[in-house]
């Protein structure tokens, strides 16, 4: 017997064919080599470490590269600037309280205004808005830059190389966070900023020429009462319901605390604690039950007005129950 | 047996070519017989005269040549249809319907199937960034590179086929017929029924025939009947069955050994083989390996593709509920991993390939043949025709015991001197091309193989031999036959009005049959010391290499045998024996020149070169080392030196020696053990005297250890060999048809330099092709990627569906074909070859090219991406979990200054992005190219010669420019124009890929480490 093993040991034996399975399974642990995945533990370990040393050392020069790079950038200043931007040298007006996230498509205000939780709702989302304005003075959670706000005028003179504008939002009564932003009262008010563009310069309407054909009455004459006073110097704002009926169903509007943006906030050079400045549009008795289309407009010499692209303009919907 | 008359050997080497009549199984047995009912017209029965009466011919002198030509118009060429047939629709379809094609089908359907439900669901909500339109815009442009690769692949393949096809047209075989009484070398092609053909072996019957003389005649009849025995073939009518009787021949079968005269019955489809190959027209060529590999790994990244594919859609779909875009990713993700451009480009390089290797004249049957040629790890030669310059010249005469050169002729008087002439003269069967015969003699073409040649031009020139065979005619002859060695003629002299018989043959094989030897004086009897002395002028001879072939005579008695005394060669009714010696010629067949230089660099590409011939051992020996495929002493040379003979050589110095010749008759003794012992013992070895069973066995030992082995050969002989060998190369030129059939190459100038150049473009193949694959997928990483940081980090998409499709079908495509004119690596003949089990794409390639070459190709992209992002203001950190707001129309997004991006301005940014981030991949796929260029060589030696190459990089480079600033582009492909600097964002990580892999190679070049070889060479 035993010379016989010895001389079967001497030829060789092709290897068995094996079953598809029989092979992924020796494939996946070979017990005879100690393979695992094809590769014993050394090898493997050699590879992953190859791995992870050539991703590291490639990660190591896509974060220098970057790293130099942004040695050009100034965090603080973008490159690309008004006219040579994407983003362009044209502004456009943003809305607050804006509808929830869930529904993203929609811009409608809907509230009861005998119902407290919607009241409250709508309330909510302002002050979360309007949080990095209140913030001022010393003390824990401060919004950086807050100590660099100073109150301006517009007979105030040159800021400091640090200074910025403060927006005093407490003394846009009715429109407080006390008040519940007047949502109560069925006269809802509705926050208008102006989007920031770097080192852009609004070029107002300051005096009477020149004024656009479109431009509404009311605020003619407001330019008009202004015209020469060192408060002409404004990017105004109008708020208008689009269609007959709205017109009609709008009510009373007022801006508070005046009736535009004061060209002293401007440009905007990303100076820490830079706060856009807001105008709060009450409007005072809209119709209650039906919805309102609103379309509110800015108004200087450089603000270029386009509805679809949504240029130097904002349109929402206003809805107050009652019920 | 299971049936008496189809009996198969099961050790038939040749085996049937085709299925056996019998093997088409009974439904088709009723069909056959309805055959063979036809072809009962009794060609077989009819004696020489009807058949002269019913094909208006005339045995003697043949057709005319005018009724031939009539003949040919009226019934067409001599050929089989091809069975082809409708092919050309197969390869069309294989082009739109292949795999990756139908991804793609699926990939444009799920588009369509997109749009249509995008624009019933609603124009306006979140649909992952892709408005209905653009389905519809991508579906269309899917099924456009569907259709425009696919036309393109079918074109080339075509093409392909074209050249492939020109094989049979440009070795078309030859048939010897006799027309106008005169011989004729015509294509067989142009053979009627009713031609006189003569055929002899190492031929291929050129139509169905029937034989009218014929003397030791054997055809194989195997692809006919499945019978591996040879046929005997017969004048007479032996069995009613015309398949079965022995005097008719039939098209296409192989004739083995010698001669026969007959006539035409049956041409191109008619012949019984036209009629069966009718049957079979179903049977499909099957796939050559190299095919076999890429449909594999088509098969396998269509697989990938679609597992992560549909990985993605689930993904998406439970994490967002939004199937559309589920379906987005899902696309995305196919899109970016089938490389659409792969065929189209493994395609041109083949058809460059086969285009190159015919331009060096080398004709190969497959282009697989080719790629195993560059895997051949060792060529057993044959050493006449493809080592030496066949050429046989006659360099010495030997009569009287004394040796004469070619050029003295002062001893033509000399009895022994003449008589030798004369039987050299006599015992030829090589003739002059009747058509050459007004050239001078040097240049006049000879029927005939190179020996004789050699003499019957020496004789031509030199004693007028023509005029001598007309006047002493043949009476009968014994062809040479390997089994015998000799070949018996015997003429009606003139002079003395008898018979002669002069036996040619190796010297030392016929003076056995002698008894006597001429001398000037008069006959000796041949006794064992003049015996010695004869052999011992015949090695003198072979020692100078020279081939020796002796002559011996008897004069047969008139008594015995009288004028009109029948010869019968096969019952052999005259004797062979008790013979005089006459003399001997030897000839030479000079080295090609330079081919030392080929064989040098055989062994520099660690090729074994085995000379294996069936000369003398000496003649081999000298002609081995005037060739280089011995350079080291042998056992022979000692033998030599010391004045005794070999087997007296001591066995402790005989084991010294590196280098041996190994003749038959040792071969012989020798087990499959003791071969094996002595190819890994020595690294030299010549084999002489080997008989075609021997050489097969050579070859097949060889292949058991484990090599790759390449056969040349032209003879009948060499086929079994030719067949068994893993890649078989026949001559174009002196090679017989049955061993073009067998081979699977043509040397079609019958140099051994070509193979040398085959082998080099073989590797230079499989390595372009692995370079072009290589190339090909690294841009997968870069195109899948975007995808999985939008699904899983939220940020903007930095590639387009569209995008990744300019890459792959648009930006690729040039630079990949172009690898495949990149020239072989300078030390492509300095490595071993290639084992066969490396495939050509293997594990190491997929993780170069996805892990490590794609991903710094990932890193370059994302580099460019977030600089244009960051010269917008929107820096990293602004960029993740953006999704969901980033694709909605009226949200608006911060940048890291603050500022509110609306819809339109940030899907401009995005665009500039992706913009930059295809650029990046554009350049980088740039570099990629340049470092596949080469996978073991230095860039820097390598050079930037492919100007192919170059060209497609500027194109590739115009391309990119062009996307990124023609306005039309930014309208089809959304693009956005990028400043100046911004379009060179990627070039750092191109000096990156290329200094690494310069690196990388130089630590495989230089052995420094083996583990980098085996992980990163692929």
């Amino acid at each position: 017997m035993a010379d016989k093993t010895k001389v079967a040991e001497q030829y060789y034996a092709p290897p068995p064919d094996l079953g598809k399975w029989e092979a992924f399974r020796i494939f996946l642990y070979n017990s005879e080599t100690g393979q695992f995945l094809g590769r014993t533990g050394s090898s493997w370990a050699k590879i992953l470490l190859f791995y992870l040393i050539f991703y590291a050392a490639l990660v190591g020069f896509f974060a220098a590269m970057l790293a130099i790079f942004y040695q050009t950038l100034d965090a603080k200043m973008p490159k690309w600037q008004l006219d040579g931007s994407i983003i362009g040298s044209n502004p456009g007006l943003g809305f607050r309280p804006m509808p929830d996230s869930a529904n993203v498509e929609s811009t409608l205000i809907y509230y009861k205004a005998n119902d407290k939780g919607s009241v409250l709702k709508w309330a909510k989302v302002i002050d979360e808005f309007l949080e990095q304005y209140r913030k001022k003075g010393s003390g824990s959670g401060e919004a950086s830059g807050a100590e660099n706000r100073v109150p301006c005028s517009p007979t105030s003179g040159a800021l400091g190389e640090k200074q910025v504008c403060d927006v005093p939002i407490d003394e846009f009564h009715p429109c407080t966070a006390a008040n519940q932003y007047n949502y109560e009262a069925a006269g809802p008010c509705v926050f208008l900023k102006l989007n920031k563009i770097f080192n852009w310069q609004p070029k107002p309407y300051n005096n009477t020429e020149d004024l656009p054909g479109n431009m509404p009455e009311d605020l003619k004459s407001h330019i008009k009462m202004v015209s020469g006073k060192p408060e002409a110097n404004t990017v105004w704002v109008s708020c208008e319901g689009e269609n007959p009926a709205d017109v009609e169903n709008i009510g009373p509007v007022q801006y508070i605390p005046r009736r535009g943006f004061p060209s002293y906030y401007y440009p905007f050079t990303n100076k820490e604690g830079y706060l856009s400045p807001l105008v709060a549009v009450l409007f005072e008795k809209p119709r209650t039950g039906v919805l309102i289309n609103i379309e509110c407009k800015a108004w200087a010499k450089n603000i270029f007005y386009d509805r679809y692209e949504r240029r130097g303009s904002v349109h929402f919907e206003l809805m107050v129950d009652r019920s | 047996m299971p049936h008496p008359t189809y009996r198969r050997s099961s050790t038939s080497l040749v085996g049937p070519r085709r299925p056996s009549l019998l093997a088409h199984g009974s439904v088709d047995i009723s069909e056959l017989n309805l055959l063979k009912e036809e072809t009962h017209t009794g060609d077989h029965f009819l004696t020489a005269a009807q058949l002269e009466t019913v094909y208006r011919t005339n045995i003697q002198t043949g057709l005319t040549d005018n009724f031939a030509k009539e003949l040919l118009v009226t019934y067409g060429p001599n050929a089989l249809k091809e069975l082809r047939g409708n092919s050309y629709w197969k390869i069309f379809r294989h082009n739109l319907f292949g795999w990756f094609q139908c991804v793609l089908w699926v990939g444009a359907i799920l588009n369509f199937i997109a749009f249509f439900f995008a624009s019933k669901i609603d124009a306006g909500s979140d649909s992952g960034g892709h408005s209905d339109k653009e389905y519809l815009y991508l579906g269309c442009v899917i099924i456009a590179t569907i259709v425009g690769t696919g036309v393109f692949g079918f074109y080339q393949e075509a093409k392909n086929m074209a050249v492939m096809s020109g094989f049979e047209k440009l070795v078309p075989p030859n048939a010897v017929v006799i027309r106008n009484g005169v011989k004729k070398i015509i294509p067989n092609i142009n053979v009627v029924i009713g031609d006189i053909v003569e055929m002899t072996g190492g031929e291929v019957v050129p139509a169905d025939v029937r034989i009218l003389s014929c003397s030791n005649f054997k055809t194989d009849m195997s692809s006919l009947t499945g019978e591996s025995e040879l046929v005997q073939h017969r004048p007479e009518c032996t069995h009613a069955n015309p398949l079965e009787s022995k005097n008719m021949a039939y098209f296409g079968c192989p004739i083995v050994e010698g001669s026969a005269k007959g006539v035409v019955v049956a041409i191109g489809e008619m012949t019984q083989i036209g009629k069966i190959a009718g049957l079979v027209t179903g049977l499909e060529k099957e796939e050559t390996p190299i095919a076999k590999e890429i449909t594999h790994f088509i098969k396998l990244i269509c697989g990938v593709a679609f597992v992560f594919g549909i990985t993605f859609f689930l993904m998406v779909y439970f994490i967002q509920k939004h199937w559309l875009s589920a379906l987005q990713y899902m696309l995305g993700i196919i899109l970016a991993n089938v490389p659409e451009g792969l065929i189209v480009t493994l395609t041109v390089c083949m058809t460059l390939s086969a285009k190159q290797l015919k331009k060096k004249n080398c004709l190969a049957k497959t282009l697989q043949a080719v790629e195993t040629l560059g895997s051949t790890s060792c060529i057993c030669s044959d050493k006449t025709g493809t080592l030496t310059e066949n050429q046989m010249s006659v360099s010495h005469l030997f009569c009287d015991f004394k040796i004469y050169d070619k050029s003295d002729h002062s001893h033509v008087s000399d009895p022994s001197y003449s008589s030798l002439c004369l039987a050299a003269s006599l015992n030829l069967k090589a003739v002059f091309v009747y058509d050459n015969m007004n050239l001078p003699v040097e240049k006049r073409k000879i029927l005939g193989d190179a020996s004789e040649s050699a003499i019957l031009r020496y004789m031509e020139i030199n004693r007028s031999a023509t005029q001598t065979r007309e006047e002493n005619p043949k009476e009968a002859e014994i062809p040479f036959s390997s089994a015998y060695k000799y070949q018996v003629t015997i003429h009606l002299m003139q002079a003395t009005q008898s018979y002669y018989l002069i036996m040619k043959g190796a010297p030392e094989i016929i003076i056995e049959y002698c008894t006597r030897v001429h001398s000037d004086e008069k006959e000796q009897p041949l006794t064992p010391q003049i015996k010695k002395e004869l052999k011992a002028n015949f090695i003198k001879l072979a020692n100078m290499g020279e081939r020796v072939i002796g002559y011996c005579d008897l004069k047969l008695p008139l008594s015995a045998y009288p004028i009109g005394y029948k010869f019968d060669t096969q019952q052999k009714n005259f004797p062979l024996e008790d013979l005089a010696f006459i003399g001997a010629i030897s000839m030479i067949d000079p080295p090609r020149q330079d081919i030392e230089k080929s064989i040098a660099l055989c062994r520099q590409a660690g090729i074994k070169v085995i000379m294996v011939t069936g000369d003398h051992p000496v003649t081999a020996l000298a002609i081995s080392r005037k060739c280089g495929t011995i350079t080291q002493p042998t056992a022979y040379d000692y033998a030599f030196e010391h004045h005794i003979e070999l087997a007296d050589v001591p066995p402790h110095i005989k084991s010294q020696f590196k280098a041996t010749v190994i003749t038959g008759d040792e071969l012989r003794k020798m087990s499959v053990n003791d071969l094996k012992a002595a190819q890994t013992k020595y690294t030299e070895i010549t084999f002489a005297r080997t008989s075609p069973q021997q050489k097969l066995f050579i070859v097949e030992t060889y292949q058991s250890l484990k090599h790759v082995v390449a056969v040349t050969g032209d003879g009948v002989n060499d086929s079994p060999a030719l067949k068994k060998a893993d890649i078989g190369i026949a001559m174009g030129i002196n090679g017989t048809e049955v061993s073009k059939q067998a081979a699977d190459m043509i040397l079609l100038d019958d140099n051994f330099a070509s193979i040398v150049l085959g082998i080099k473009e073989g590797r230079r193949i499989f390595d372009n092709l692995k370079k072009t694959i290589a190339y090909t997928l690294t841009s997968n990483t870069p195109e899948m990627m975007p995808f999985v940081l939008y699904a899983c980090l939220g940020m903007p998409l930095p590639l387009t569906l569209m995008l990744i499709l300019v890459i792959n079908v648009g930006t690729d495509l040039l630079p990949a074909m172009s690898l495949a004119y990149e020239d072989p690596e300078e030390d492509v003949m300095s490595i071993p070859p290639r084992k066969p089990t490396d495939h050509l794409v293997n594990r190491v390639l997929i993780f170069m090219a996805y892990f490590q070459v794609g991903l710094i190709q990932f890193f370059a992209g994302m580099y460019a991406y977030f600089i244009v992002y960051a010269q917008d203001g929107f820096f990293p950190s602004s960029l993740i979990f953006v999704r969901s707001e980033w694709e909605s129309k009226t949200k608006v997004v911060k940048d890291t200054l603050g500022r509110a991006w609306y819809y339109d301005d940030r899907k401009r940014v995005e665009k500039k992005a992706q913009t930059a981030y295809f650029v990046s991949v554009c350049w980088t796929q740039i570099s990629d190219v340049i470092i596949c260029k080469t996978r073991r060589i230095s860039l820097l030696k390598k050079g930037m010669r492919n100007h192919v190459l170059n060209v497609s990089i500027v194109i590739d480079l115009i391309a990119a420019v062009v996307a990124t600033y023609l306005p039309f582009c930014h309208e089809v492909f959304n693009t956005e124009p990028l400043s100046w600097h911004d379009f060179f964002l990627a070039v750092p990580f191109m000096v990156l890929m290329i200094v690494g892999d310069e690196i990388r190679r130089y630590l495989i070049r230089n052995n420094i480490s083996k583990w980098v070889e085996q992980e990163t060479y692929y």
